[in-house]
């Protein structure tokens, strides 16, 4: 292929995740899939759904499957949650601890990989601290493995979004109508760049990025959000609120110079939130930062679904992980 | 010594400006007028082909025993042969580095005693690369050096960067640099834009090597120091050479075949064969180093020809290996631009013969008579596609591999002696 065919080249990324039917057999990215595509997976995480707002405690639909995770990067919130999905479609689940493992001498990730898969596992679900990696992996699988990503470097985090569009959609029903901001640490961000994909697909009209330029870029615009440099100005008349992390290491390269001076500017606090819509839904990807990009306020008040998101996060990726292992199954995966 | 005879080629030296059919003959290794009454020891028919100066590439890197010990010197300068580069002049992050005289000599030996490509080398500007010592760079001058560069390693300290342009400059020793702010440059792996934010790629912006054009710049109008810009790839990079060619001063500069080619849009899906350093830049750069070539800002075309061994770009982007191996593709895309960029022949072909030895004031680059009989024979109507068996380097990381090619050389003439190349 001519590398200045950019175009082919998208489309050939674009289907590495699909199957010869066209159908999601890896879940890497919400970039290139079709909005029939994401109100499928939206549609049946719905159905794990029970009363109450409970996930449901047991279906058979992976058992006899071995789902491995692969967490190159720390993290026990999104592997506690994959873990917990897996469990509850019956699948056996092993962790794989990398840290300790070859990696750590040197091991390629190539390597790596054909080691792990003579163990005969079904299904990955990676974190990985660069970006590309899941993809790469999803390259270096052997037929009917199904690759999920749980987040790689600044790239995507898939099933956060998809989860935050759950959320968004129980919450708020009708997407066509919907104002969204996004505030925060935007560039180092995963669960953004997904994010901002999935609202586009999903034909969210208005999609907000809020902060400052260290931290959002104006190139990030091209992505298709409008960027905000006041916090105050971004919120009005929005109808959900999602507010990203900020790392301590932000401080250090001069991103920022304290966190007392970003919660002055772009931290929310009641007062600010009253700029949204009166029935605006305050989000975070978690874990919350108090005091630094959210008030305890609100995080703990009446408008928030913070904690409603780690709920619907056990359904959503119930949902990738069954349908995913379904399609590996029927169609062929695309190298 | 023999004579040669190359019959009937159409003869192309950008230098004097001849263009035309004709024979040209060889004696003890150098151009000389063709007689009709000699017996010469071998008549070469070199009808419907190109006859120009070998190619002089001011870039390049003989293999890497550092990066899965991709290549050697034998191996990449008979590629270089096989491609029509005549002389190769490498860069000094060799193992060992290029600051001692005998590594000069261990590494000039090798390529003679191997009969392919002459290769020429910058000193290592400072001890080891490390940017705080001077190396004894008159002495490696003697030795056979033809500049001083620092290779990717920029000095980040001013003050020694200055003492180091007073000293090469006391000596009239050429500086070879690559352009870049080492705390701008930070960990970024590609030109940071909004292709790499799409990505989640660290970006380095192209302020890292316009900051550093103008501070060479400055210090090279108070030291009075030769500088030749290496692989520029930043549209505002080449005005600042402009303007400073405009003002009077002695600069020069080049650009990678790659850079002319491709866009960071060429990365879309992590495509780990077009990891450059510097990273490949925004089309609008792209098309001013193009306008830059055209109109003389640019004085040549070099290959950054970067052999890695397979595995070495066989993961995710940033901890793939940089680099392209370019040898083999370099003639026929050096062609390619020409035609695409509606430029004579002769121009085209003074991008990578005259014009690069000049800004180094070296003694190729020309076919006329008297001069070193370094001579390429190109067929442009050679068809053929660039593949892992098709290309003679043992670094097979091309961004253009399975693409079509147009033209190849058939051989060269160099040290008195005709070296076919195989056919493709």
């Amino acid at each position: 292929m001519n590398p200045n065919d950019h175009v082919a080249a998208q489309q050939a990324f674009d289907q590495i995740q699909l199957n010869s039917d066209g159908k999601l057999c890896h879940f890497l990215t919400t970039e290139g899939l079709d909005r029939a595509t994401l109100m499928h997976i939206l549609d049946t995480a719905e159905t794990f759904m029970g009363a109450n707002d409970q996930v449901l405690k047991k279906v058979p639909l992976l058992r006899g499957h071995t789902v491995a995770n692969l967490f190159f990067e720390n993290s026990t919130r999104t592997r506690s949650t994959f873990e917990l999905a897996g469990q509850r479609l019956s699948a056996d689940i092993l962790n794989v601890d990398i840290q300790r493992s070859a990696t750590s001498k040197g091991e390629s990730l190539r390597d790596t990989l054909n080691n792990l898969q003579a163990m005969l596992c079904d299904m990955f679900i990676v974190r990985h601290a660069e970006s590309g990696a899941a993809h790469f992996i999803a390259q270096h699988v052997k037929p009917n493995v199904t690759v999920i990503n749980a987040g790689d470097g600044s790239h995507a985090h898939p099933t956060q979004a998809m989860l935050d569009m759950f959320t968004i959609r129980r919450l708020k029903g009708d997407f066509s109508q919907l104002s969204v901001a996004i505030v925060g640490d935007i560039v180092h961000s995963r669960v953004a760049r997904s994010l901002i994909h999935a609202l586009k697909t999903l034909r969210i009209p208005d999609i907000r990025a809020i902060g400052p330029t260290t931290l959002l870029p104006d190139e990030i615009s091209e992505l298709g959000v409008t960027i905000y440099r006041d916090l105050s100005k971004g919120l009005r008349d929005v109808d959900v609120v999602i507010m990203l992390r900020l790392q301590n290491e932000r401080m250090s390269g001069a991103l920022l110079p304290s966190t007392s001076e970003y919660f002055r500017h772009y931290g929310l606090d009641n007062r600010r939130l009253k700029y949204a819509k009166p029935d605006a839904i305050v989000m975070h990807p978690g874990p919350t930062n108090r005091g630094v990009e959210i008030d305890g306020a609100v995080a703990d008040g009446p408008q928030s679904a913070i904690l409603k998101q780690v709920t619907y996060g056990i359904a959503i990726r119930m949902a990738v992980m069954s349908i995913t292992m379904g399609n590996a199954a029927s169609g062929e995966n695309n190298k | 010594m023999s004579s040669i005879l190359l019959r009937n080629g159409r003869i192309i030296d950008p230098a004097t400006g001849r263009d035309e059919h004709a024979d040209i003959a060889i004696h003890n290794g150098h151009i000389a007028t063709p007689d009709s009454t000699h017996k010469y020891s071998q008549v070469i028919d070199v009808t419907g082909q190109l006859v120009c100066p070998g190619m002089v590439d001011l870039w390049a890197r003989p293999g890497s025993p550092s990066i899965g010990h991709c290549g050697s010197i034998v191996s990449e300068t008979t590629a270089a042969a096989h491609g029509g580069i005549t002389t190769v002049c490498i860069p000094p992050d060799t193992s060992p580095t290029l600051d001692q005289t005998a590594t000069v000599e261990l590494i000039r030996g090798l390529s003679r005693k191997a009969g392919t490509s002459r290769v020429r080398a910058y000193a290592a500007l400072t001890r080891g690369l490390e940017g705080s010592q001077l190396s004894e760079l008159q002495t490696l001058m003697t030795a056979g050096c033809i500049g001083a560069s620092q290779a990717d390693t920029p000095i980040t300290d001013t003050r020694i960067l200055r003492r180091a342009m007073e000293y090469s400059a006391n000596f009239s020793i050429p500086l070879v640099l690559q352009p870049c702010d080492n705390w701008l440059r930070g960990d970024g792996s590609a030109h940071e834009g909004p292709v790499a934010q799409r990505l989640g790629l660290s970006g380095i912006p192209s302020s890292a090597e316009t900051v550093a054009i103008a501070q060479i710049l400055e210090l090279a109008v108070h030291t009075r120091a030769r500088v030749h810009f290496s692989r520029l790839s930043t549209g505002r990079g080449v005005q600042l050479i402009r303007q400073a060619k405009a003002d009077g001063l002695t600069v020069t500069a080049d650009t990678s075949i790659n850079h002319l080619l491709l866009a960071d849009s060429a990365l879309t899906g992590y495509n780990n064969h077009c990891k450059l350093m510097p990273p490949l830049r925004s089309s609008n750069d792209r098309d001013e180093l193009q306008a830059a070539l055209l109109d003389g800002t640019l004085d040549g075309i070099c290959s950054d020809h970067r052999p890695v061994s397979i595995d070495a770009k066989i993961a995710p982007f940033d901890s793939a290996s940089y680099g392209a191996s370019s040898f083999d593709s370099f003639a026929s895309q050096v062609l390619l631009l020409g035609e695409m960029l509606n430029a004579s022949l002769s121009d085209c072909l003074g991008w990578v013969t005259n014009r690069p030895a000049q800004a180094l004031s070296l003694p190729y680059g020309t076919l006329a008579v008297g001069a070193p009989a370094d001579i390429c024979v190109l067929n442009q109507e050679a068809h053929w596609t660039l593949t892992e068996d098709t290309m003679h380097s043992k670094g097979k990381n091309s961004p253009w591999l399975n693409t079509p090619m147009q033209g190849a050389c058939t051989g060269i003439v160099l040290r008195g002696a005709w070296v076919a190349a195989p056919a493709r």
